[in-house]
């Protein structure tokens, strides 16, 4: 894979950086990608490769391409980061292909922006506990403090009338948490459009590459992790071991919040009224109505009304157009997903508010899969160290 | 526990900066932990808090500590990372910890990065620090500010005084050659908790992190070097998921190299003569031959000797005594266990291409026999987990009277 031809184009009220990735050993098309934002953020739109290297070089390796050459100088923190994201990505996915080998110039020095901290803000419980806890914790006059919130349009939501609704929803807590919102817009996943991918390897890489696209004014961007210490295994593409490893010298890329769950990652969202009114968890875009973005039926809607339903606080938000805790319509639901980690946290709360129908559920669910995720780890011991000896004793007594 | 009066003391040539540690839950003498270094290095220690508060993190957590009040301001991202760390820990060793807490005014500023702070690496001597600065040689540009310039020898934590002299002066040439400047530091930190588990377990990252924040007047950015590949990555007290949660705004902390096997590591040492020449992987001073910084009999010894023997670099290898790597010493000198077996593993390739079928074979006699007894050891090690989970659940019930609160942590098994 080649990346060259870095530019910036300027139309419609908006500026673009633009790179064009070539593929050498796979039969793709040459992509024109790019990274936009309005006019009035366009200085801080970056002049140098890094972004696009840490958006394609995960694609270039799943696809099997032999190199990723630059056609320009890299940050060597960046060049040593990446071959390490690849190791990590080539051990959990258990990839047997050599690293692919990164060509690109060291920069010589460093060309870093002003401190200035921004996270990226996608109004759900993770991104806007991650922006509370820093508002609390960090003196505003700290480089840490965040001062911007990135929204991206191009990755989850795709629809433009969808994300002026979700730029409008999130004005209100930018206002009060006293953060600029930068929308940015590309193209990045035409490199790799599969969710499945996306969720498995890519999602770290494609924040971070937007991260980077920003470098002339951000030098940490903080991504809220989705998940906590203890769920860390199996790991995803966004994770606390890969996305350190998409910093450059000009970029901190941070992934934060590993050691807060989701039930608590809801109270600090519950005790934020403007975030509690404006939360957005729910990623159908298709029931998106102005003030309101929750379709209150999927199981993120259900979780995140159980979560707020404990806490006492789901009464007093409207994010939802429907709340229907009943236990036949919270089981229809959670027992649709292979995922346990929010259910298992919220068994006690629940129970604690007198909610047991709804406790036995969560219960139900965190037994039934993280049984298997049991069963799965005793199958690994006796292929490795019996041989598959349990294997064989469970085939003759079913027998 | 509290951490007071930091302020720096000049003695004899020397400069140290010390903070009065006390401890409020337990009964443990307060002490002065300090770090020390020589007069040229003196001006660059720094009295804030952040260097007293990584080293005494884990130890106020292990002994059921509540709270870890500071005299002075705490960095907010090194506070973040800190609970982060404690939150890890705690999970992998099923300790049921709370994080302590944090208790002092919230620093409000940070550093903006500039090429005036250097980047700085911990010089063992040892493979995987020497590795990790001849990477850092080769990938980054002579004036970068991640460019290596300071390498710190640090006595007071792992090394027994004969040791350190002779890695002194080893380092100190190495040094020069390579135009690093070495900073000898001495310290006390393990004085908060000498167990040795409680070092190898917990303490390693925190302990070297600690001393980087001594020196945040000079130091940017510090590197731990990788002792484990990411395959063969275990919980352990330096850790790529852990390591940089000892950092803070104004010093980062890196855990560098876990891409590199020991094999991919001990090349790019046998590839500089340098380096080759100040080798130490050997942690037995007391039977290191005169002239020597390596005994060449012992376990690491001999599978580095093996790896350099693949590489064809032994006999460059002039910190070791002549040792003729035969069949009988492979067999009677490895004890294979589950953190080293891959190291082996790596060799059998290349010392089946340089001619050496014997000690191939050898090797992979001896890995043959420890699977073969593989299916004892998952039931071993379940039943060790057992144990010391009983042990624990024994001593929390112990330790109930003293209440329920984020305190009470448990003290971990040492």
């Amino acid at each position: 894979m080649k990346i060259e031809g870095l530019h910036t184009t300027e139309g419609n009220g908006r500026r673009r950086v633009v790179g064009t990735i070539i593929w050498e050993d796979s039969d793709r098309p040459a992509q024109e990608t790019y990274f936009e934002t309005p006019i009035e953020f366009g200085g801080a739109l970056t002049t140098d490769y890094d972004a696009f290297a840490v958006a394609a070089v995960v694609p270039a390796f799943w696809h099997g391409e032999r190199r990723l050459a630059v056609d320009g100088p890299l940050c060597p923190t960046l060049h040593d980061g990446l071959r390490v994201a690849m190791a990590w990505l080539r051990e959990w996915r258990g990839l047997t292909r050599p690293s692919l080998s990164l060509e690109a110039r060291p920069r010589p020095g460093t060309r870093r922006a002003p401190e200035r901290a921004g996270c990226f803000l996608s109004g759900g419980i993770d991104s806007l506990s991650m922006l509370r806890r820093n508002r609390l914790h960090y003196p505003r006059s700290h480089p840490a403090s965040i001062r911007d919130g990135i929204i991206a349009y191009g990755l989850e939501v795709e629809e433009p009338e969808a994300f002026a609704h979700v730029l409008d929803n999130l004005r209100p807590v930018a206002r009060d948490a006293d953060v600029t919102l930068i929308p940015v817009y590309t193209n990045i996943r035409v490199l790799e459009p599969s969710w499945t991918l996306w969720n498995d390897v890519l999602q770290g890489a494609i924040w971070a590459a937007i991260a980077h696209a920003l470098n002339r004014r951000l030098t940490l961007v903080y991504l809220a992790s989705s998940t906590s210490i203890p769920y860390l295994d199996p790991p995803q593409g966004t994770d606390p071991r890969l996305d350190a490893n998409y910093s450059s010298e000009e970029l901190l890329f941070r992934h934060d919040g590993i050691a807060l769950s989701r039930f608590a990652k809801t109270r600090i969202v519950a005790d934020w009224p403007v975030a509690l009114t404006h939360l957005r968890v729910c990623n159908d875009v298709s029931c998106y109505r102005a003030g309101q973005l929750n379709c209150g039926r999927c199981e993120k809607c259900i979780r995140t009304q159980l979560g707020l339903l404990s806490l006492g606080a789901l009464d007093r938000t409207q994010a939802f157009q429907t709340v229907d805790l009943s236990a036949p319509a919270v089981r229809a639901v959670i027992f649709s997903v292979p995922w346990y980690a929010s259910y298992e946290q919220l068994v006690e709360p629940l129970r604690a508010i007198g909610r047991r129908d709804l406790a036995r559920l969560a219960a139900a669910q965190v037994a039934m899969r993280k049984g298997r995720h049991w069963r799965g780890r005793l199958g690994e011991v006796d292929r490795l160290y019996l041989g598959g000896a349990l294997r064989r004793v469970k085939s003759l007594l079913s027998r | 526990m509290q951490i007071a009066n930091i302020r720096i003391e000049s003695t004899d040539a020397r400069k140290r900066a010390v903070g009065t540690v006390t401890w409020e839950d337990c009964d443990r003498p307060s002490r002065d932990v300090y770090f020390e270094t020589t007069e040229e290095f003196g001006g660059y220690l720094s009295i804030d808090t952040d260097a007293f508060v990584t080293a005494a993190i884990l130890a106020a957590c292990a002994h059921g500590e509540r709270r870890l009040l500071v005299e002075g301001e705490i960095c907010p991202v090194l506070r973040d990372g800190l609970v982060t760390a404690m939150s890890l820990v705690s999970h992998w060793y099923h300790l049921g910890w709370e994080p302590v807490v944090l208790e002092g005014k919230t620093r409000s500023t940070g550093r903006p990065r500039s090429s005036e702070q250097r980047a700085a690496v911990f010089l063992l001597g040892d493979i995987d620090s020497l590795a990790t600065l001849r990477a850092n040689r080769l990938d980054y540009p002579p004036r970068h500010p991640a460019t290596v310039r300071d390498g710190f020898l640090v006595y007071g934590l792992e090394d027994q005084p004969p040791a350190f002299e002779h890695l002194l002066a080893s380092l100190s040439a190495f040094a020069r050659a390579t135009d690093i400047t070495l900073i000898p530091v001495h310290t006390n930190l393990r004085s908060l908790d000498d167990g040795w588990e409680f070092w190898s377990d917990l303490s390693v990252a925190p302990g070297f992190s600690s001393i980087a924040h001594a020196f945040k007047r000079r130091i940017g950015r510090a590197s731990i070097a990788a002792g484990y590949d990411i395959p063969n990555l275990y919980p352990h007290a330096s850790h790529p998921l852990l390591d940089p949660n000892y950092g803070s705004y104004d010093v980062a902390i890196r855990h560098d190299g876990v891409a590199r096997s020991r094999l991919a590591k001990t090349r790019l040492v046998a590839e500089w003569d340098v380096a080759l020449a100040a080798l130490r992987v050997c942690d037995r001073s007391e039977d290191y031959p005169p002239g020597y910084l390596n005994c060449g009999r012992c376990e690491k010894c001999l599978r580095t000797l093996l790896a350099l023997l693949a590489l064809g670099a032994l006999e460059r290898a002039i910190t070791f005594p002549g040792i003729d790597l035969s069949e009988e010493i492979v067999m009677t000198t490895i004890r294979l266990h589950r953190r080293n077996i891959h190291f082996y593993r790596e060799l059998i390739a290349p010392l089946q291409e340089i001619g050496r079928n014997d000690l191939a074979r050898c090797i992979q006699r001896k890995l043959d026999r420890y699977h073969a007894a593989g299916w004892v050891r998952p039931f071993a090690s379940f039943g060790r987990h057992g144990v010391n989970s009983s042990l624990r659940t024994i001593r929390q019930l112990l330790h109930h009277d003293r209440g329920s609160g984020p305190g009470c942590a448990p003290r971990r098994e040492t």
